[in-house]
C-alpha cells in the first residue's frame, strides 16, 4: 500500500468530517511554510507525527520515502553549507578548501553555518509537509472528499474532477509497474540491473503506454458517466450525507489554535531565516 | 522421454506476510515441446502462477527450474530470453513507434544483430499476419491486432517457452482462432507453450495437457480428455466442459458412445457412425 491509498481503520481520524481535514490540511501547509525556527518546526513535525498515530496509520508506509527525503535533507545542508549566497554577514565555518591560486575553481569550498541551517530548515519543512498529505489521503475515502469539496461550495463536477484525478494516482502507479513488468519481459534490463541515472532515463520509456492507457480509460469513464446522467442536472442528491459534529468543530479549533501558537512562537524565537 | 523444461517444485505465494495462500503447494511439470492449458475460475491463482513462473514474483515456499535452472536469482530480463510471457492487457505492452520497431524491441534487448532482428521481425510478420501493419503506430491497432503485435513482439526473442495469459480475452470468433493459431504454429517450430484462458473449447482443441487451478491448488491434470471425462470434479470450481463434450455426454447412451468428446469432428463422426449403423 502507498501513501496515496486510503487505509481503512476506524480512528477518529477517520470519523472526523471531511470538510475540517480539508481545512486543517491547507492551514498546516500553509503554517509550515511560516515556520522558520527550527525548533518549532520540530514541535509541528511532532504534532504531524502524533496526528499518525492517532489515525493508527503504519508508519511502515512512510518510512520508504522518510529514508529518500533523508538523503535529500543531507544534500540540501551540503549545498546550502557550501553554496549560501543570501543573508548580510554569514558565519563561516571552514574557510576555503580550495586555495586561492588554483585556477578557475580557486577560493571555492567555503563551509557556512548559516547555509547548513537554512538546509536544515529547509529539509525539515519538506519532511514534514510530505508527512501531511498522506494523513488527509489515507483517512479520507474519495467518495468523501467529494462530498467535502462540493459541501464547501465546489461544483460537484469540478469536485469529481479532482477526486478523480486524485484516484489516478495509485492507477498509473500500478500501470507503471505493469508497464516496467512487461519491458522487463522484454530483456530490458535497466529496471533491474541499471544504473541511477540509466533508470532515470529509462522512466520516459513509460510516457507511452501509460498515457496512451489513461487517454483510453478518460474516455470510457466520460461516456460510462454521461450514460449514467452524470451533469444532466445542475445540482445533485448524495447517497451519505456529512455530519458536522461539535467535536470536529473543536479539533479544528484546537489544530487551529495550536497552528496560531506556533507562529507566534516562531515570532518570539525568531525565524532562522 | 522429453526434457523438463519448466519444474515447479511445493510452491508457495502469498501476496503479504502472513496472508492467505494464493498459490498452495504446487508441483508441476512441463516438458518440452508441451502446449499446456492452464484454466479456473477467477482467483484460482492461474496468474500469480504465471508471474512466478517468469519471476516477477519471487516465491515465498518452494523452487522453480526453467530449462534446469533454479531461478530464485535471476532477474526476470535474463528469465526472458528463455520464457517469455505476454500478459493480459495488450496496451500495457506497447512502447514503440511502429509495430516493426515494437517486433524489433525484445531482440534489440537481447544484443541480437541487425541483420537477424530484420529476418526475425519479417518472419514474424508474415506468420503472426500483420505484414500490412508493418509501419502503423501499435496503439492505434484494433484490441486483436494489438494481441496479435504482443504476442508477435515476445515471439521474436525466441523463448523456449511462452506464455500466454488470456490470449483471448476479448476477442471475436476468428480473432480467437487466430490467436490459439499462431501459438499452434509457435509449437510446432519446437517451443513449449502455456495457455491461461477460461475458453474451453480452445483449451480442448489446442491443448495436449491441461492443468486445473482450484483455491491456488492443483485440482487434477492430465490430457484434455481425461480432464474433461470428469464433469462432476470440475464442477468443483465451477468449470463446464466444451459445450460438444456436455452433448455428447447427455447423449452417450442414444449413440453409444463410450470415450469423452472434445470436438464438433469428433461429434461429427459417432453421429455419422449411428446414422450408418
Amino acid at each position: 500500500m502507498s501513501i496515496l491509498d486510503y487505509h481503512y481503520g476506524d480512528s477518529y481520524i477517520h470519523r472526523m468530517d471531511p470538510r475540517v481535514k480539508m481545512i486543517l490540511l491547507i492551514l498546516l501547509t500553509i503554517v509550515v511554510f511560516m515556520i522558520s525556527n527550527f525548533y518549532v518546526l520540530l514541535a509541528m513535525f511532532a504534532l504531524v507525527m502524533l496526528v499518525w498515530k492517532t489515525a493508527n496509520l503504519p508508519l511502515k508506509n512512510i518510512i520508504g520515502y522518510m529514508k529518500f527525503l533523508l538523503s535529500l535533507v543531507a544534500f540540501l545542508i551540503v549545498l546550502q553549507g557550501l553554496f549560501f549566497s543570501s543573508g548580510s554577514n554569514p558565519i563561516i565555518l571552514v574557510h576555503p578548501i580550495i586555495p586561492e591560486s588554483v585556477p578557475v575553481i580557486g577560493g571555492h569550498g567555503t563551509v557556512y553555518l548559516d547555509g547548513i541551517l537554512f538546509g536544515l530548515i529547509l529539509g525539515f519543512r519538506l519532511l514534514t509537509l510530505v508527512c501531511i498529505m498522506p494523513i488527509f489521503v489515507m483517512t479520507t475515502t474519495i467518495g468523501e472528499t467529494a462530498l467535502g469539496l462540493v459541501k464547501l461550495g465546489m461544483n460537484y463536477k469540478y469536485a469529481y474532477m479532482t477526486t478523480t484525478a486524485l484516484n489516478l494516482i495509485p492507477t498509473l502507479q500500478d500501470e507503471a509497474r505493469v508497464v516496467m513488468d512487461a519491458q522487463k519481459m522484454r530483456g530490458f534490463q535497466v529496471f533491474e540491473t541499471g544504473k541511477f541515472m540509466e533508470k532515470m532515463r529509462a522512466y520516459s520509456t513509460l510516457v507511452v503506454p501509460l498515457v496512451v492507457g489513461a487517454m483510453r480509460r478518460a474516455q470510457l469513464m466520460g461516456v460510462a458517466m454521461e450514460a449514467r446522467a452524470f451533469g444532466v442536472k445542475k445540482t445533485r442528491t448524495y447517497r451519505d450525507e456529512l455530519n458536522m459534529r461539535k467535536i470536529d468543530l473543536a479539533a479544528g479549533v484546537l489544530v487551529a489554535f495550536i497552528c496560531v501558537g506556533m507562529v507566534y512562537f516562531n515570532g518570539l524565537l525568531g525565524g532562522w531565516y | 522421454m522429453a526434457n523438463k523444461i519448466i519444474e515447479v517444485k511445493n510452491l508457495n505465494y502469498r501476496y503479504m506476510d502472513n496472508g492467505p495462500l494464493c498459490v498452495n503447494n504446487i508441483n508441476l511439470e512441463v516438458e518440452e515441446g508441451d502446449f499446456i492449458g492452464i484454466i479456473g475460475q477467477n482467483g484460482a491463482g492461474k496468474s500469480t502462477l504465471m508471474k512466478a513462473l517468469t519471476g516477477l514474483l519471487r516465491p515465498s515456499e518452494g523452487q522453480i527450474f526453467i530449462n534446469g535452472e533454479d531461478i530464485a536469482d535471476i532477474p526476470v530480463s535474463v528469465i526472458s530470453n528463455t520464457l517469455g510471457y505476454v500478459l493480459q492487457n495488450p496496451d500495457r505492452q506497447l512502447f514503440a513507434e511502429t509495430v516493426r520497431e515494437e517486433l524489433a524491441f525484445g531482440p534489440t534487448n537481447q544484443g541480437v544483430s541487425e541483420e537477424e532482428i530484420e529476418k526475425r521481425t519479417d518472419y514474424i510478420l508474415e506468420s503472426v499476419g500483420i505484414l500490412h501493419l508493418a509501419d502503423e503506430y501499435p496503439p492505434a491497432l484494433s484490441k486483436g491486432d494489438r494481441a496479435k503485435v504482443v504476442i508477435g513482439s515476445v515471439m521474436a526473442m525466441e523463448p523456449k517457452i511462452i506464455i500466454l495469459d488470456e490470449p483471448t480475452g476479448g476477442q471475436d470468433y476468428i480473432g480467437r482462432y487466430q490467436i490459439m493459431d499462431i501459438a499452434k504454429k509457435f509449437r510446432e517450430k519446437g517451443h513449449t507453450v502455456v495457455v491461461v484462458t477460461h475458453a474451453m473449447s480452445l483449451v480442448a482443441e489446442y491443448c495436449n495437457r491441461i492443468v486445473v487451478l482450484c483455491n491456488g491448488e492443483i485440482l487434477m491434470q492430465g490430457t484434455s480428455r481425461e480432464v474433461f471425462s470428469q464433469p462432476e470434479k470440475l464442477q468443483q470450481t465451477f468449470i463446464r466442459p466444451p459445450q460438444i463434450t456436455e452433448l455428447a455426454n447427455a447423449m452417450k447412451e442414444e449413440l453409444h458412445i463410450e470415450e469423452t468428446l472434445l470436438c464438433v469432428e469428433e461429434m461429427g463422426d459417432k453421429v455419422l457412425e449411428h446414422i450408418e449403423a
